[in-house]
């Protein structure tokens, strides 16, 4: 019993989430007001509360399926930081999956929002131990260090400590490749770290 | 007028319920016009006002000053920094961008800071003090008006309130529409460059739904579309600049870091070395010449110490070093601050001798009032060159911060050296006894590997090696034969020498209940209250990436209080294994 009413909640969450695209009409006829911007506030928390309402249930029951593998997939693809990081939530509950790996680097880490990092990085650590998704992971952060934005490369920087199945060698890369005299400083310090 | 814009990156739990000129002590008003717009508050709620006038005077408008004079001289000024900020953010973000792109790119994000604004951000008021620019309501926080409902956590942290970080947040929201744009229905491929500024804008101000909304003429909000193209259109910050040839010197990534002293970007150099000037290495390290080599140290923030250590004048010019290959002496700051009269050390106990304001930042936020006779333990400490004030770190109550303790003349009126042990300790003393709560390196003083300490031994500390610009913390020891030094964490950004080692007098002492999470969990977030809509406090690792514990104070409805990193918070009962 239990059971299906997990699955209908999580049913009715996607469907809440990422079909519920009002008709385009819809969507620029009513004048935009701060009253209206509070409503629609309103509504995002009462969606981001029945997530975190179906993050306990998941927390409670352990439970792991693709469901719930394909809502933190959907969630990390947002365009919301907000909607991002119940992604993460949620990922964090399921067993490494090769899309939720993807979407952490190309939705997370090359978005701009530098408070995601920290959790994004919590979550990378279970799939560091993979040589391909390790080079990967290494080739993004290389990326976002020179390229990305200031504010997340930055706060990678600080956070870079979680990563903790990084090698020696590839901080090495890192420092070789990080173009910023002070990142470079800060990667150093975080050899003498151990 | 002014439109805070709307954020479309929530984090987790949304809008903030910030209160109208929310720590807006101080207020004045202002002009609809360039450099004055209304209003601006006191700055050092969010951001260290000395430093902020060190690094940015330039770029303050000074409110007793002739304003016709004060606008032009601010105008030359903001618009040389505009123009080159742009240009080195532009091509961090596209190494391959065209000059016509970066044209257009510059004029959108010049009409944006007019719009949000007039330019405005710093201003040295009549009564004495550095304010910045709060309009709509008080919630729009300096140049680009980051609204403190929806950005909480950047203006809180003070990247609202300093200036470059204020461009960098604004033009990441901003650069990420910028990109959408030629995808949008309303814009006609890359170079459609009008119609993508007006996409990009309306995106910004609306939130990346609204893209369009340039185009709809019913919108409320399209008023403010009309009113940013207008201004796009007209260019009047223009009519108020007169010299366009302006280069900035300042150091935009130092100054993105944080409440930092940061050397101001210099271009010149001497034909020849000579002593008298700090030259600055690509690895920005700074070196003065001793007449045969090189003597440096590694971060300029120290440059007083270092200063005085070599006897040299203080705020020495900072220019590139025109070669590579010298021969460098290095001074570690935990050396060469120690020459300075009534400095205490990382890991010192000291009392205080009055009641002082605990900060986030040396001059920032006040957290809390310290009572006179506290003893605490240092775990930081930052000098400034300008009247040598002295701040050092520490933590009181759940928070890490600074108190000022005086300057060179009058620092014994301020605090004392202390023998007691403090009520919070992070560092161990000489003699005390460590538990290792990971496997660490032991290693000797060129950081060689010796062999490793394992989990869970107990050492008797022997002495400290405490070195870097991020305060790493290592303690001599003699492990079964072996004498080295092995890491036992960092004070400086997160103090984490808790997650090394733990003190044994403590550990015995301990007797209420521990816990850590279960092994299904690598990780999960602990609450500010027993709810997962509440905020989170911190991140509590599993079994899996460390041993630490948390202690579990108390326990109601699934919920369990407890204590972790010094920190309360609540932690769902379904994470926790209870051990003994």
């Amino acid at each position: 019993m239990k059971k299906v009413i997990l699955i209908g909640f999580i049913t009715f969450i996607t469907f809440h989430l990422f079909h519920r695209t009002p008709p385009r009409a819809q969507l620029r006829a009513p004048a935009q007001s701060p009253l209206k911007t509070k409503v629609q506030t309103k509504q995002n928390d009462v969606s981001s509360k029945k997530i975190l309402s179906l993050y306990q249930g998941v927390i409670k029951a352990k439970k792991r399926n693709k469901k719930l593998q394909k809502m933190a997939i959907n969630l990390l693809r947002s365009q919301q930081g907000e909607k991002k990081e119940l992604g993460l939530l949620i990922a964090s509950t399921q067993n490494p999956h090769q899309v939720i790996f993807d979407s952490i680097l190309k939705e997370v880490l090359s978005y701009y929002d530098q408070n995601l990092i920290e959790h994004s990085f919590l979550e990378l650590n279970r799939y560091l131990v993979n040589q391909k998704r390790r080079r990967k992971v290494i080739d993004n952060l290389s990326y976002n260090l020179n390229h990305g934005s200031l504010m997340v490369a930055q706060a990678m920087i600080k956070k870079l400590h979680l990563l903790q199945e990084l090698k020696p060698e590839d901080l090495d890369e890192l420092i070789s490749k990080t173009h910023s005299p002070y990142m470079r400083k800060s990667l150093r310090l975080l050899k003498l770290k151990r | 007028m002014l439109i805070g814009f709307i954020l479309f990156t929530l984090n987790l739990f949304a809008q903030n319920p910030t209160e109208d000129f929310w720590l807006c002590t101080n207020r004045e008003g202002g002009k609809w016009h360039f450099a004055k717009a209304p209003y601006i508050c006191d700055i050092y709620h969010f951001s260290d006002p000395d430093i902020a006038q060190i690094n940015y005077d330039e770029y303050v408008f000074y409110d007793l000053n002739d304003e016709s004079d004060e606008r032009e001289k601010y105008m030359n000024q903001m618009n040389g920094l505009v123009e080159n900020f742009v240009d080195y953010y532009f091509f961090r973000k596209k190494p391959q961008g065209n000059e016509v792109e970066l044209f257009y790119y510059k004029k959108a994000i010049k009409a944006l800071l007019h719009q949000e604004s007039f330019w405005s951000h710093y201003r040295f008021s009549s009564d004495g003090s550095l304010k910045y620019m709060r309009g709509d309501s008080g919630h729009g926080h300096g140049i680009a008006q980051v609204d403190d409902r929806w950005h909480f956590v950047a203006v809180q942290d003070g990247s609202a309130a300093r200036l470059i970080s204020n461009l960098v947040y604004a033009m990441d929201l901003h650069f990420d529409q910028w990109q959408r744009a030629p995808s949008s229905e309303c814009v006609v491929g890359e170079t459609d460059y009008i119609n993508r500024t007006r996409a990009a804008y309306s995106a910004y101000n609306g939130g990346p739904s609204r893209i369009c909304r340039f185009t709809d003429v019913d919108n409320t909000w399209y008023r403010n579309d009309e009113a940013y193209f207008n201004k796009y259109q007209a260019e009047s910050w223009n009519n108020y600049i007169t010299n366009f040839e302006v280069t900035p010197k300042l150091d935009y990534e130092c100054l993105n870091s944080g409440d930092r002293i940061c050397p101001q970007a210099n271009d010149q150099t001497t034909p020849s070395i000579q002593s008298g000037v700090f030259y600055e290495t690509t690895d920005k390290e700074y070196c003065h010449y001793n007449g045969v080599d090189f003597d440096c140290f590694s971060d300029y923030q120290d440059q007083y110490c270092f200063s005085q250590a070599l006897g040299l004048e203080a705020n020495l010019e900072v220019i590139p070093l025109p070669k590579n290959n010298i021969k460098k002496n290095f001074f570690d700051r935990h050396l060469t601050c120690q020459q300075i009269s009534g400095h205490s050390s990382v890991g010192d106990v000291i009392q205080i001798h009055k009641n002082i304001n605990f900060r986030s930042t040396p001059g920032g936020q006040i957290l809390k009032v310290i009572p006179s006779g506290s003893k605490l333990q240092v775990l930081d400490f930052v000098y400034t060159s300008s009247e040598h004030k002295r701040y050092y770190k520490f933590y009181y109550q759940g928070d890490f911060g600074y108190l000022y303790l005086g300057k060179e003349a009058d620092f014994s009126e301020w605090s004392s050296p202390s023998k007691e042990t403090p009520l919070n300790q992070f560092v161990a003393f000489e003699n005390q006894y460590v538990k290792s709560l990971k496997n660490i390196y032991i290693r000797d003083e060129n950081l060689s590997s010796l062999g490793v300490l394992p989990r869970g031994s107990e050492v008797k500390v022997l002495g400290k090696w405490i070195h870097t610009e991020a305060n790493l913390i290592r303690y001599l020891i003699n492990y079964q034969g072996v004498q080295g030094y092995f890491y036992a964490g960092s004070t400086q950004g997160e103090v984490d020498t808790k997650e090394w080692t733990s003190f044994i007098d403590e550990t015995q002492a301990e007797k209420t209940q521990q816990g850590r999470l279960k092994d299904y969990y690598y990780y999960t977030y602990s609450r500010s209250c027993p709810s997962y809509s509440c905020d989170s406090v911190d991140y509590i690792l599993g079994p899996r990436y460390t041993s630490k514990t948390f202690s579990i104070i108390s326990s109601q409805n699934d919920w369990a209080k407890i204590k972790y990193n010094e920190e309360e918070s609540y932690l769902n009962e379904a994470y926790i294994e209870k051990i003994k």
